[in-house]
C-alpha cells in the first residue's frame, strides 16, 4: 500500500498548533511565541521553522517562491520547494511578483513586496539577547520588562572597540516601539524593508521552537545611537557585472582567471529578470 | 499522487488564511467559510462561528462558551474538537454566540485572561458572534440601521481602517480592561455569513459618533 501524506505534509492538529502561534505572533509584534516544533524531513537549522509556517499556511491557489541567501537555485531552496510541491498541488516560481508565499533564508527580495504577499523568514537564532544571556528564563524576563540595556551595551561595546557596530547581519530592531527582535540574518541592507512594509512577515525558528511576526504597516527601527546612526552596506561606484544594477545588495566575487574583484546581484531572480529584459530590448532593436 | 486531502481540510486552510489576513490588517473584513448544517449543531452556534472556533480549538487548548444557556453548544463543541471546557477567566478561547446580550459580551471581554508579561501569548482569544459585520459604507451610502461604524488604528493599519458592525458593547468593555501591553486579549468578530474582522490587542479602537 502506498503511503499518502496529508495535504501539506502535516496532520491537521499540527497545523492548528502552528496557526495559533502565528496568530498570537501577529497580535504581539516582535514577541517570540513558543511552539511545539515538529520533526521534519530536513535537519533542524536547514529552514524547518520557515518550512513549518509555510506548510501551515499553504493551499490551492498559492504560488510558492523559496530563496536561500538570494538564490532560487541553491540546494536548500530547491529541496524545500520539492517537499512542499510534492505534498501540495501548488505552483512554484522564481519570479518574486508571481509569488503569494515567499520563504526565504537571509534575504528580503529586491523587488518591494505587495499587500497580497506573505514573507516567511527562516531563523537560526530568534533571541536577540542570547549572545550575552544564555538563560531563556532570564531573556524572557528581560523582554517582559523591556530591559534592553544589554542589547544597547553590546552595540556600544562594538563601537568602543571598532569604531562602528559590527553586526554583519541580524542587526537587532525595535518592533512597534516595544520588542527588540532578531530580524533573522538578513543583511543590514534589508532591515529597513521591514519598516512599514505592505506585506506580512512571519519568522520561524524550528530548532529554537519560536514563531514571531511583523504585521504590515508596523514600525521597525534598527537599534542605533544618535552619534552612531544605523548604516547599511554600501556599494557606491559598484554595479552588477551581469545586469548592471546599482543600489542593490551585491555579492563580491573574484574572477579566478584574471584575479579581479567583480560584483553581482545577490538576488538571482531580480538579476535574471533584468538580464532577460535587456536581451529582449536588444533583440527588438535588432529587428528594427 | 501522494496527497491525501479532503474538502474540510482545504476549507479550513482557506479560512485560516482569511483570518490571518484579518489579524494582520485589523478592521478589514475578510471571510471564513461557514460549517455546513449537520442537523446536530445547537442553534446558538452558527456555522461561521463554529468554523472559526474549529480553526483553532482542539485538545491542546481550553474554551468557554459565554452564555449560561449554551450548555448544548459547549457539549457539541467539546465532542467535535476534543477540547476541554474552562471558565471564562481561564479559557484560551472564549466563544460568544451571536444571540448573547450586551451584558454577556461585556462580561466575557472583561473577564478574559490577559496572559502574563513573560507569556503574553496566553492572553485569551475572544470569538464574538455578531448579526452583521460589513465594510464601512461608501461616502454616498448610509449606514444600515442598527449598525455602528468602528475605526481602527495601530500595527497592520496604514492610516485608519473602518468597518460596520451591529454590536459595540465589546468596545467599551475592551477599553475598560486597560491591559498593559504586551498583555491583552485578541478579538475576532464574525457574522453568520462568515464575514470576519479581527481586533488584536495592539489596535486602537473607537466608535464613530461615540457609543450608543
Amino acid at each position: 500500500m502506498r503511503q499518502l501524506y496529508n495535504y501539506a505534509f502535516f496532520d491537521e492538529a499540527s497545523k492548528r498548533e502552528i496557526r495559533r502561534a502565528v496568530i498570537k505572533g501577529v497580535c504581539i509584534p516582535g514577541y517570540q511565541v513558543p511552539f511545539a516544533s515538529r520533526e521534519m524531513p530536513i535537519g533542524r537549522g536547514w529552514g524547518t521553522g520557515g518550512l513549518q509556517i509555510t506548510l501551515s499556511l499553504i493551499g490551492k491557489g498559492d504560488v510558492l517562491k523559496v530563496i536561500d541567501q538570494g538564490s532560487d537555485d541553491s540546494v536548500n531552496a530547491v529541496n524545500i520547494k520539492k517537499l512542499v510541491a510534492a505534498t501540495t498541488d501548488v505552483e512554484v516560481t522564481e519570479a518574486t511578483e508571481e509569488a503569494t508565499l515567499i520563504q526565504s533564508r537571509h534575504r528580503i527580495p529586491e523587488r518591494p513586496l505587495r499587500e497580497d504577499q506573505i514573507l516567511v523568514l527562516q531563523v537560526p537564532t530568534p533571541e536577540p539577547l542570547r549572545s550575552f544571556e544564555p538563560r531563556e528564563e532570564v531573556t524572557k524576563r528581560l523582554h517582559a520588562e523591556a530591559d534592553y540595556t544589554g542589547a544597547w551595551l553590546e552595540l556600544f561595546d562594538q563601537i568602543v572597540k571598532f569604531g562602528t557596530t559590527t553586526t554583519g547581519a541580524d542587526h537587532p530592531v525595535l518592533v512597534n516601539g516595544r520588542y527588540v527582535m532578531a530580524p533573522s540574518p538578513i543583511p543590514r541592507f534589508d532591515n529597513m524593508k521591514l519598516n512599514q512594509a505592505a506585506n506580512l512577515t512571519l519568522l520561524g525558528a524550528g530548532r529554537e521552537k519560536k514563531i514571531y511576526a511583523v504585521p504590515p504597516y508596523t514600525d521597525v527601527k534598527p537599534l542605533d545611537f544618535e552619534d552612531y546612526p544605523f548604516v547599511v552596506e554600501r556599494f557606491e561606484g559598484k554595479r552588477c557585472r551581469l545586469c548592471g544594477a546599482e543600489g542593490v545588495f551585491l555579492d563580491e566575487l573574484v574572477d579566478e582567471a584574471t584575479g579581479a574583484t567583480v560584483y553581482q546581484c545577490n538576488d538571482t531572480a531580480f538579476c535574471a529578470a533584468r538580464c532577460a529584459q535587456q536581451a529582449q530590448g536588444k533583440e527588438e532593436d535588432g529587428e528594427r | 499522487m501522494m496527497i491525501a486531502d479532503n474538502a474540510d481540510l482545504l476549507r479550513a486552510q482557506r479560512s485560516f488564511r482569511q483570518v490571518l489576513d484579518a489579524f494582520a490588517r485589523p478592521g478589514l473584513v475578510r471571510a471564513v467559510e461557514p460549517d455546513a448544517e449537520d442537523g446536530v449543531r445547537p442553534a446558538s452556534l452558527d456555522g461561521a462561528l463554529c468554523a472559526l472556533a474549529r480553526l483553532f480549538v482542539d485538545q491542546a487548548v481550553t474554551f468557554a462558551i459565554a452564555d449560561a444557556e449554551s450548555d448544548a453548544a459547549a457539549i457539541y463543541l467539546a465532542s467535535e474538537t476534543h477540547a476541554r471546557r474552562a471558565s471564562v477567566d481561564e479559557a484560551d478561547f472564549i466563544i460568544v454566540p451571536g444571540r448573547a446580550d450586551a451584558r454577556v459580551v461585556s462580561e466575557s471581554i472583561a473577564h478574559a485572561k490577559p496572559g502574563t508579561p513573560t507569556s503574553p501569548e496566553m492572553g485569551a482569544t475572544v470569538l464574538l458572534g455578531c448579526t452583521h459585520v460589513a465594510s464601512a459604507p461608501a461616502a454616498n451610502e448610509a449606514l444600515k440601521p442598527g449598525m455602528v461604524l468602528v475605526e481602527v488604528a495601530g500595527p497592520g493599519v496604514k492610516d485608519t481602517n473602518r468597518f460596520a458592525v451591529d454590536r459595540d458593547s465589546w468596545v467599551a468593555a475592551r477599553q475598560e480592561r486597560a491591559d498593559e501591553f504586551p498583555c491583552g486579549i485578541d478579538i475576532a468578530l464574525v457574522d453568520p455569513a462568515g464575514n470576519v474582522v479581527a481586533i488584536p490587542r495592539t489596535s486602537a479602537v473607537s466608535v464613530e459618533g461615540g457609543m450608543r
